[in-house]
């Protein structure tokens, strides 16, 4: 029997097609009546589902008794954890406990474990793993150009010219790298932003690789030659403020600071700037770095003033690299915003939340992921943490987990006993995507359906059950519901949502909001296109850690099509676990003769934080010393070497770009 | 008395009423819709699941003679000898409505798990499969089955092959347990007289036009048994392709499995296995970790070298692949690396430089 189901892995949300014998999940197709995947998948797509059933799979709620979990009943796992929460919350108050959600659980659960923290928990500490890819986004993108401001994946399909920034789409989101390739083949001009070489760079029209962090330079720059070469869009919003606040990034200055060539930055104004239709995609190349999000207001900047915007083929896509990344950041998983991207300070939105949720709200924005992290023991006594393996995924990692072991209670939900889960005071079990209904939103606003295709393994639960549970037990009349039923309520309160039910998002591919949706890559019109202004450019933050005597190579971390997050679930993949099992770090020819050392040998990998052990590729792909190291966990976790340091307006860490040295084995 | 080799009819109401009469001996298996429309091949209670509007399901047939993951025995550790459990024995099946490229698939897996080591996972399944196929009265623009000796209808392959002359389908006896079945039927099937025998040729001669032979495999064969690639072509590719695995996911001649043990607990476990792709990397990986096609550009040519090579056509006579057009769809380099296009850039652009002639010598 075959169940339609969305993808759980990246942001491109293809239809899957679950095949179901005996009760068993057995394999995975792809939908062909999808309008984005359209018959594909990439290597997660196809073998992810054998998660379902990894043998290690959680089947039982866990309690730490005496030093170790040991099995309970859910009454006992509940009652537990809600006391628990309310002895830190008796002590300390509601801020002192954190709410961690996951970018992969459904809209649902998402909204529900928002209206948990604030309304039951009565704390805004509340954020995901978002924070650490696409923070920016929220503080760069959203306010200039609006809720809900990102671009279609098929735009690809009937645009001019696509540039890239900080995304190797083809690892990434397969299916937007694959679209790319397309537009290409067929004449398209893609110009592709980063400091390294990619498989499909050599298929590029122009790349440009400027030196870690300096993005923020190169884009102001563009804007400034697009001004000076008139390749603006006539209708643009008047830029008499933009041409004085971008007149020192001269092409000389991009140059000396980036690295890339006068002519090449005047080529890619050109390509974009005088393009009929062009788009941006980008990445958290771009998003990771001190100036994470000034670096996106310059890409809203340039399509504003290049027009490229609010018709079919233009627009700005953000790549959400999970699956309900963008539905956990609209369902207001996030400190400092409400549902919807409303702000926290917004009375109106306020009150309507409160009238909503029957409940006053905190009305202080809270603290975001790192900094829970780094308060932990001190503001923040208590963590509950769904679907987040954060020992594994926080930067700073052997610090983040001497953190967590501050923490005086530790909830954690998930399928398997992940690292993080290894430290916690209780371990809920929760079901796979294969067990419960939903929906997801990819990251092009599309909210598709997640379909039940088996029951629950074990006493495993969905989390929009587990949270339920738990919110009537600290004294909240949470009713059980139907997950079509708390899409009713979230599709009320969450704006962009309005409208939508389960029965319109059964069709194939489901629906983008918000419903009423414009023809063409923004949900508003090409008027108001014109009513909006440009965002003012801040200064230039150089990266929190450059390369100096004692770590004198730039490192840059990055993912690969297997390891992209964690690898929680796709090292439980008996196909996907053989995709990568070494970790590398690519290093310039020329560096590697000057060390004398070859592709294949060992090599130690050191920062100011920790340190690796990874297989050496020696290629002209990385620039002169600069090391690129993958997402891997064998030998130490790249997340081990990483910069925690945030970026003071998203408070996204700077995990891109540190400094490191190299030491023999 | 029914032969092999006949040709009969028989009536709609009446082929359905045998599928209905045959569930209580042997799963039926038939194409039916599902919500968004595609067609599927499941499972089915009665012959009213069964739809008549579909070309083919996109998802190989060959699922049902090689699942994607099977449990081959369990272990258990005792005192002395570990105690082995075989897999659950497999139950009689009929796939009814296959089409003609995956019963050629099914030919070319028949082959694979025979020779030197007849694979008895795959045979136990094998025997207990009957197949009623359903011939291609037109094509999708993706076919080209003609090009691959994999259709419109076959000579052989199939228990019974069906051809639709609307309403009534002329039958191809093919197995005497295709004479069996017939025999199950309710009210005999009359003789196919010549006029309907003309009509199926019609039928069969219009599909065959109908599509474009896109893929001219000979000259591509041709290149690729005589090692004469420019190995310009083969590093594009490998650049081009993005290792998702799915052409051989749905290729219904690709036939290679992993094994793998999977521990439970301390003393029991399981061996199955399960699916592998020659485009994944661990494919070849050796246990010293030594890959032998580490680059994507190797695993890319080892495919196409092993689809068109000589070897299968020599051997079984037709090349790896069915024509199913399966591929076209499912690949993310879309229009580059699924095999009609391949063979066409072999072709075009994989020509080597010719060697220089001396001149005036």
């Amino acid at each position: 029997m075959k169940v339609i189901t969305t993808c759980p892995f990246c942001g491109c949300g293809c239809g899957v097609l679950l095949e179901v014998a005996n009760g068993r999940v057995i394999a995975a197709s792809p939908q062909r009546a999808h309008p984005v995947s359209r018959g594909t998948l990439c290597a997660k797509g196809w073998n992810g589902h054998q998660i379902v059933h990894h043998e290690k799979r959680l089947t039982q709620p866990l309690i730490r008794e005496n030093c170790r979990l040991k099995p309970a009943s859910w009454k006992k796992a509940i009652a537990f954890v809600a006391e628990g929460l309310s002895v830190i919350k008796a002590r300390h108050g509601a801020s002192a406990i954190g709410v961690v959600g996951s970018t992969k659980c459904t809209n649902e659960e998402s909204y529900l474990l928002s209206k948990f923290a604030r309304s039951v928990l009565g704390t805004n500490n509340l954020d995901t793993s978002a924070r650490y890819y696409q923070a920016p986004t929220m503080h760069g993108l959203v306010p200039s150009l609006g809720h809900g401001a990102t671009a279609s994946i098929l735009d690809l399909e009937s645009t001019d010219a696509i540039l890239i920034f900080g995304a190797n789409a083809k690892q990434q989101t397969t299916r937007v790298g694959s679209f790319i390739l397309q537009a290409k083949q067929k004449g398209v001009s893609c110009i592709l932003v980063d400091p390294r070489e990619l498989e499909h760079s050599q298929f590029m029209t122009l790349q440009l690789r400027p030196k870690p962090g300096t993005d923020f330079v190169l884009i102001n720059g563009l804007i400034r030659t697009i001004l000076e070469h008139d390749w603006q869009d006539p209708d643009a919003p008047d830029v008499s403020k933009l041409k004085a606040a971008v007149e020192n990034f001269t092409i000389e200055r991009v140059e000396r600071e980036t690295g890339v060539l006068a002519s090449a930055v005047v080529k890619a104004a050109e390509l974009y700037g005088n393009a009929d239709k062009a788009m941006i995609v980008y990445g958290t190349g771009l998003t990771q770095q001190a100036n994470g999000t000034a670096n996106v207001q310059g890409l809203a900047n340039l399509a504003l003033l290049t027009g490229h915007l609010g018709k079919p083929g233009t627009g700005i896509l953000p790549l959400m690299a999970t699956n309900n990344m963008q539905g956990a950041l609209d369902m207001g998983l996030m400190a400092e915003f409400l549902p919807g991207h409303q702000a926290m300070a917004d009375d109106e939105a306020k009150s309507a939340l409160e009238k909503a949720w029957n409940s006053t709200l905190p009305t202080k924005a809270g603290l975001t992921l790192q900094e829970m992290i780094d308060a932990a023991g001190e503001n923040i006594h208590a963590l509950y943490l769904v679907g987040e393996n954060l020992a594994w995924s926080a930067p700073d990692s052997k610090r983040a987990v001497q953190q967590l072991g501050r923490l005086d209670f530790l909830v954690v939900q998930d399928l398997f006993m992940t690292e993080t889960a290894q430290l916690a005071h209780a371990v809920l079990p929760a079901v796979s995507y294969a067990e419960k209904e939903g929906t997801y939103t990819s990251a092009e606003r599309r909210v598709q359906r997640v379909r039940k295709a088996i029951q629950p393994l074990g006493q495993s639960l969905p989390d929009y059950e587990i949270i339920t549970m738990l919110a009537n037990e600290l004294g909240a009349t949470f009713p059980n519901r139907h997950p079509a039923e708390i899409f009713i309520e979230l599709s009320a309160v969450v704006p962009g949502y309005e409208g939508l039910t389960y029965d319109i998002l059964d069709a194939p591919g489901g629906r983008r909001w918000p419903l009423d949706s414009h023809n063409g890559s923004l949900p508003i019109s090409r008027n108001q296109v014109k009513a909006m202004s440009y965002i003012e450019i801040g200064a230039y933050r150089a990266m929190n850690e450059l390369p100096d005597d004692g770590y004198p190579f730039t490192l840059i971390v990055g993912r690969t099509g297997v390891h992209r997050v964690t690898g929680t679930l796709v090292t439980r993949s008996f196909t996907l676990d053989k995709e990568a099992p070494v970790g590398t770090v690519e290093i310039n020819t020329d560096d590697a003769r000057e060390l004398k050392i070859r592709s294949g040998w060992p090599i130690k990998i050191k920062t100011r934080r920790g340190e690796v052990t990874r297989t050496v590729v020696v290629t002209r792909a990385v620039p002169a010393k600069t090391l690129f190291v993958p997402i891997h966990h064998k030998d130490g976790l790249t997340q081990a070497l990483v910069n925690s340091a945030l970026e003071p307006q998203s408070k996204i860490p700077e995990m891109k770009v540190c400094a490191a040295k190299l030491e023999s084995v | 008395m029914t032969q092999v080799g006949q040709k009969l009819v028989v009536e709609r109401e009446q082929m359905l009423g045998l599928l209905d009469a045959l569930r209580k001996d042997m799963d039926i298996i038939g194409p039916t819709k599902m919500p968004d429309g595609e067609v599927t091949f499941e499972h089915i209670e009665s012959s009213k699941e069964i739809t008549f509007d579909y070309m083919n399901d996109f998802d190989p047939l060959k699922r049902y003679l090689l699942p994607a993951k099977e449990d081959l025995f369990t272990f258990k550790l005792g005192q002395k000898l570990p105690k082995l459990e075989a897999a659950s024995p497999k139950k009689p099946q009929l796939l009814f409505g296959v089409r003609s490229c995956d019963v050629q698939g099914f030919v070319h897996m028949d082959a694979f798990f025979s020779g030197a080591y007849q694979d008895n996972y795959y045979w136990e399944r094998r025997n207990q499969t009957t197949i009623i196929s359903m011939a291609c009265n037109r094509p999708l623009d993706t076919c080209f089955c003609i090009c691959c000796n994999g259709g419109p209808w076959l000579e052989r392959g199939f228990d019974l092959q069906l051809t639709d002359l609307g309403g009534r389908f002329l039958v191809d006896v093919g197995s005497d347990k295709g004479v069996d079945l017939l025999g199950r039927i309710k009210g005999a099937p009359s003789t196919a007289s010549e006029k309907e025998e003309s009509q199926r040729q019609a039928l069969m001669q219009a599909c065959d036009a109908q599509m474009i032979p896109t893929a001219y495999l000979a000259k591509a064969v041709i290149q690729i048994t005589n090692n004469r690639v420019r190995d310009e072509l083969w590093e594009k590719m490998g650049a081009e392709c993005f290792s998702c695995g799915g052409c051989t996911h749905v290729c219904p001649c690709c036939t290679c499995f992993d094994v793998q043990d999977c521990t439970i607990d301390e003393t029991t476990g399981v061996r199955f296995r399960c699916w592998d792709s020659c485009q994944y990397s661990g494919f070849t990986r050796e246990a010293s970790s030594h890959n032998p096609r580490a680059r994507t550009k190797e695993r890319v040519k080892r495919r196409f070298y092993h689809k068109l090579s000589y070897a299968y056509i020599h051997q079984d006579g037709h090349p790896g692949c069915v024509g199913c057009g399966r591929c076209i769809t499912v690949c993310q380099a879309f229009g580059l690396l699924d095999i009609s296009a391949v063979v066409k850039r072999l072709r075009r652009e994989g020509q080597p430089e010719p060697k220089p002639v001396a001149a005036n010598a």
